[in-house]
This record gives structure tokens, C-alpha cells and sequence, in this order.
């Protein structure tokens, strides 16, 4: 095991090397930072970065350690359910953020679409589910990121929940999404580099045959090597439908779709899908089908990938692990936090509070959301973790209260028949039906409700897929009945940039002088 | 011409996506599972291949691209 320092060190040298970057590139860059560029970056990012940083938005410290926990349980069926569960999502969003960018070419989040598309209560419906799955993610980020610096390193996980957020919080409140941008690009690099030195050694010192002799002694051989494990397929229902929530209701996501250039919006996320499967896919096979393939004496699944990594390079892999496990939770915090302090700049400060705020004073503002949840977002990690909250519960019930958007969300963009009651009603009964039969059946399943018989999967499962059915049924049979249409096209010119905005208001305020 | 681009950008992302989509959610895991195949070693070693190729591959393409974006974007 490593000492706590080497967690501390680590924790310092990458939030000094980034903020350093960040500040460098500031002062480099020939354009001056306002508030349009802090919260979308100039809408000029290229395909490539725009893939390299969903790919790093999309892989949490849960899709090092999880994915890898599911490779150790359910053998090579874990790790495809795992990236294919979870990368269909990003590929589908292509089609929604090529929409957004049509019809609202210069919003700043998707809310402020919803905002103009939909009525008032369906705005404050949605904030809520935006914010609701933003808040849970950062804090899982850094859940996971304290329990593995925790149990590799000795450090204390108070310590490293509180530290953990300081260092890709100061560095975005500095630079913006445009600093996230380069440090996600960075951290995919590097996460890339260190699985195929893991993957390498795996061959090199085992082979493949070892392991697959070992996966066959197993006594749960059946299902190890196949395709056809019904726990696997269990976790992969799962993971398909909590996953929708995560992805199409984060406006990290909708961030890197406004960021991007027009003809980069679509094929970033097909790119960045596709690579992004290779991820989980290659970490929970080479590290978590791996280690039971070895027969290794792991207690708790979720442990299986870093101490598959210290089996394989002593040390320095578990060093290595840990560089990759915290690349993974600076850039999905910063991401997670860029999003968070767009909804409440946008849509709660320059819609409600402040709406002729100068763009001086919003980057002010905007600076000071990132800093207060920067450091909130570790106490809640804390009080997770005290709550007794794991990474695997958090991870598969985070669907059943985030995934009752989806639908009526997805619908409102591409839909011109959508309605605002339907798709109200249908995010609202989604989320409490789909909370009731998680609810019901943890308890018909297992005689009590505790956090064990929550987060038992067909428990999941059940809560999961009445989320989507519910309000599923109700938007889109609620449009189907009421014939009402929206029109898309009167609404495109309704969005304007913070610094189109501010130009106006300078304008309107000189003629009244004149 | 610029809706134009657009919408042929989404014909082609949307035909992607959903063709994607298929084949790793039902076609590959539904034929799998369906006829219960178990993996024989050949097959383990392809599978691991596939797994170690795509992650080097992916890795790459992540890698360099965007530099050569920027050096395409500074030509032009």
C-alpha cells in the first residue's frame, strides 16, 4: 500500500499543474474572457477536443472501478453490458444536440430551450432534475475518487473528499469550460496511456490462457464466459435505462454540444461514443475479468480493478491507477461543475435575479457559483459517505430519480406536438411512480427497506424501467390527444448571446439619453 | 445553407446513432445470448484482442486528431 503522502502529492501536483495551464493559456489567449466565453467556450470548439472531452465527462471514477466490479462478477459479459449500456446513450445524444443547435443556436443551456419551448412550471421541473443530477454525479465523482485515494493510499477520506473538489474548482473558476476543455483532452490522453500499459502487462505476465483456465475452474464458470449470464443482462437493463438520465438530463453534456462548432455538434459524440466504449470495455476486462481469472482473494468487487493494478505493477501500478482514477474525477468535476454554474447563472441569476447584469458582473457571478459549489459538492460527499451511500447504489439508482425527464425533454426538442401538461405531468409521475415500485418491490423482494434490499438489481430494474413507461405514456399520449403544435422556427431568434444581450442594453440605454 | 448542413448533419448522426445502437444493444448481445454460446479460448483471445485493439486505436485517434485539427485549421 502507498502512504497517504503520495495521496496528498498527487492531489497537489495536479491541482498546481492545471491551475498553472489554465492561467498560462489566459494569459496567452489573444481574447478576453467574458461571460459568453467562460460558459461556452466561444462556440468554437473542433470535433476532436469536443470528442476527447466527452469522452472525459463520460468516464467516472464509477466507470474505472464499476465496470471493472462487474467484470469480476459476471466475467466477459460485465464489461460489454457495461460499455455498450452506457455508450448508446452519448451516441444518441448526437441526434438531440445537432436539434438543439438548429433551433436555439445561441442558448447557453438546455434549460433556457425548455424555458422558451415549454411553460414556466416545466422550466422549474426540469431545473430541478438538471440540478438533481449534476449535484449527485459531482458528489459520486468525488465519492469515488476519496474511497479509492482512501484505500490505496491510507489518506483520510474526509480529508480527500473535501481536498479532491479544490483541485479542478480552481482551476474552472479561473479558465472556464475553455480551461476544461484542455484538462479533459489531457486527462483522456493520459487515461489512454496508462489502460494500455495495464492491458500490455496483463499480456505480457499472464497471457490469456491462464486466465481463461482460470475462469473456467470457477465454480460460477456458467456464466463467466458467455454472453448469456442473466445477472449480466440484468446489470446491463439497468445500466441502459438509469444511464439516459445521467446523459440526457446533464447539461455537461448539452455544455459540449453548445461549445462546439455547428459542423462538429453531431460527430463529436459518435467519435466520442465509440472511443469511449473502449474504455470500460478494456479496464473491466484486463483488470476485473482478469482478477477472477487469477483466483485473486478480493472481498469487494468494487476493490477489484486497483488491486488488480498493485497485483500487476506493485507500486507503481497502484500510482498509476490512481493518476488514472483521479484524471477521471478532475475532468467529470470540472465538467460537472462548469454545467452546475451555467443552470444557476442562466437560468436562476440572468432570468430571475439579474436579468441586465453587465457581462463583467456575470463572470463575477459565474466565478462565484463555481468556487461555493466547488466546495459544497465535497461536504456532500461527506455526508454520503457517513449516510453509508456506496458508489454501486448511487451509480444505479441515480436513473430512477433523474431518467423521468428524458422523454418529455427529448420529445420537446424534436416534437412540434409535445405539450407542456403532458410533458409536465409525464417527468413528474415518472420520477414518483418509478421511486414507489423501487420502493415496493425492494420490499415484497426482500421483506424490509434498507440500502442492501434498494439496491438489490431486479429491485433497480423494476423502479428503472416504470420511470420510462410512465412518463413515456403520459407526454407523448397526452400530445397525441390534445393535436396541439409548437412552432420551432419562432423561436430560434429568441436566444441571444451574454454579450449580443449586454450590446443592446448599452444601446437602448444611449437612445433613452438621446 | 447553413439549416441545410445542419439537417443533413442530423440525417447522418441520427442513421449512425441508431444503426450503432442496434448492433450493440440487440444484434451482438442478442445473438449471444440466444444461443448461449460459452466462449472457447480462440474466442476468449479474439475477444481480448478486440478489446485491447479498439482501446489503442481509440487512443490514438483521441491523441492526435486534435492536433491535427489545428494544423488543418492554421493551413487553411
Amino acid at each position: 500500500m502507498l502512504t497517504s503522502t503520495t495521496g496528498y502529492m498527487i492531489l497537489l501536483i495536479f491541482g498546481v499543474f492545471f491551475t498553472g495551464l489554465t492561467i498560462i493559456m489566459q494569459r496567452r489567449s489573444k481574447t478576453k474572457m467574458t461571460a459568453e466565453e467562460f460558459s461556452t467556450a466561444g462556440r468554437s470548439v473542433g470535433t476532436r477536443l469536443a470528442s476527447a472531452s466527452i469522452i472525459a465527462a463520460w468516464t467516472w471514477a464509477a466507470t474505472l472501478m464499476m465496470s471493472s466490479s462487474t467484470g469480476f462478477q459476471y466475467g466477459i459479459s460485465g464489461p460489454y453490458w457495461y460499455a455498450a449500456g452506457a455508450c448508446i446513450q452519448v451516441l444518441l445524444f448526437a441526434i438531440v444536440a445537432i436539434h438543439l443547435k438548429r433551433k436555439a443556436p445561441k442558448a447557453h443551456t438546455f434549460l433556457e430551450f425548455i424555458g422558451k419551448r415549454f411553460d414556466q412550471k416545466n422550466h422549474k421541473l426540469m431545473m430541478f432534475f438538471a440540478l438533481m443530477t449534476n449535484i449527485i454525479v459531482t458528489a459520486m465523482v468525488i465519492l469515488g475518487g476519496a474511497i479509492a485515494l482512501n484505500s490505496l493510499t491510507g489518506m483520510n477520506v474526509y480529508v480527500a473528499a473535501l481536498l479532491i473538489p479544490l483541485t479542478f474548482t480552481i482551476y474552472t473558476m479561473i479558465g472556464g469550460l475553455k480551461a476544461s476543455f484542455i484538462a479533459d483532452y489531457l486527462n483522456t490522453v493520459m487515461i489512454f496511456v496508462i489502460l494500455t500499459i495495464f492491458a500490455t502487462v496483463v499480456y505480457m505476465k499472464f497471457g490469456t490462457t491462464t486466465i481463461y483456465e482460470g475462469l473456467r475452474a470457477l465454480p460460477e464458470s456458467q456464466q463467466m464466459l458467455t454472453m448469456a449470464s442473466v445477472p449480466g443482462l440484468l446489470f446491463g437493463m439497468i445500466n441502459i435505462i438509469g444511464n439516459f438520465g445521467t446523459v440526457f438530463v446533464d447539461q455537461s453534456y448539452w455544455q459540449r454540444a453548445i461549445a462546439s462548432k455547428d459542423s462538429a455538434a453531431s460527430k463529436a459524440y459518435i467519435y466520442g461514443g465509440v472511443a469511449w466504449f473502449s474504455i470500460p470495455f478494456a479496464i473491466a476486462t484486463f483488470l476485473g475479468v482478469t482478477a477472477a481469472g487469477l483466483g485473486l482473494n478480493i472481498t469487494d468487487p468494487d476493490a477489484s480493478a486497483p488491486l488488480m493494478a498493485a497485483e500487476l505493477l506493485g507500486s507503481v501500478g497502484s500510482i498509476l491507477f490512481l493518476v488514472m482514477l483521479f484524471m477521471a474525477v478532475m475532468s467529470t468535476g470540472a465538467a460537472e461543475l462548469t454545467a452546475i454554474t451555467n443552470i444557476i447563472v442562466t437560468d436562476i441569476y440572468r432570468k430571475s435575479i439579474n436579468p441586465t447584469a453587465s457581462s463583467e458582473k456575470t463572470l463575477k457571478v459565474s466565478r462565484i457559483v463555481t468556487l461555493s459549489f466547488g466546495l459544497a459538492m465535497g461536504i456532500l460527499s461527506v455526508l454520503l459517505f457517513n449516510i453509508g451511500i456506496g458508489l454501486g447504489f448511487v451509480y444505479m439508482a441515480m436513473g430512477i430519480f433523474v431518467s423521468g425527464a428524458v422523454i418529455p425533454l427529448t420529445i420537446g426538442l424534436l416534437w412540434k406536438r409535445a405539450t407542456n401538461n403532458g410533458c409536465f405531468y409525464g417527468a413528474l409521475a415518472g420520477m414518483v411512480s418509478g421511486i414507489t415500485v423501487w420502493l415496493l418491490s425492494a420490499h415484497m423482494l426482500s421483506g424490509e427497506i434498507t440500502v442492501e434490499s434498494l439496491g438489490q438489481l431486479h429491485a433497480m430494474l423494476y423502479g428503472n424501467v416504470t420511470v420510462f413507461v410512465v412518463s413515456g405514456v403520459i407526454s407523448i399520449g397526452h400530445a397525441l390527444i390534445s393535436k396541439q403544435e409548437f412552432d420551432f422556427e419562432a423561436m430560434k431568434d429568441q436566444f441571444k448571446s451574454f454579450d449580443e444581450e449586454e450590446k443592446e442594453l448599452q444601446l437602448a440605454t444611449e437612445r433613452e439619453v438621446i | 445553407m447553413e439549416d441545410k448542413q445542419l439537417m443533413k448533419d442530423a440525417k447522418m448522426c441520427t442513421r449512425w446513432a441508431l444503426g450503432l445502437t442496434f448492433i450493440l444493444i440487440f444484434a451482438f448481445p442478442g445473438t449471444m445470448f440466444l444461443t448461449g454460446y460459452n466462449y472457447t479460448l480462440q474466442f476468449f483471445k479474439g475477444w481480448t484482442y478486440l478489446a485491447f485493439a479498439w482501446l489503442v486505436i481509440a487512443g490514438l485517434y483521441i491523441s492526435i486528431r486534435p492536433w491535427v485539427e489545428v494544423y488543418l485549421e492554421k493551413r487553411q
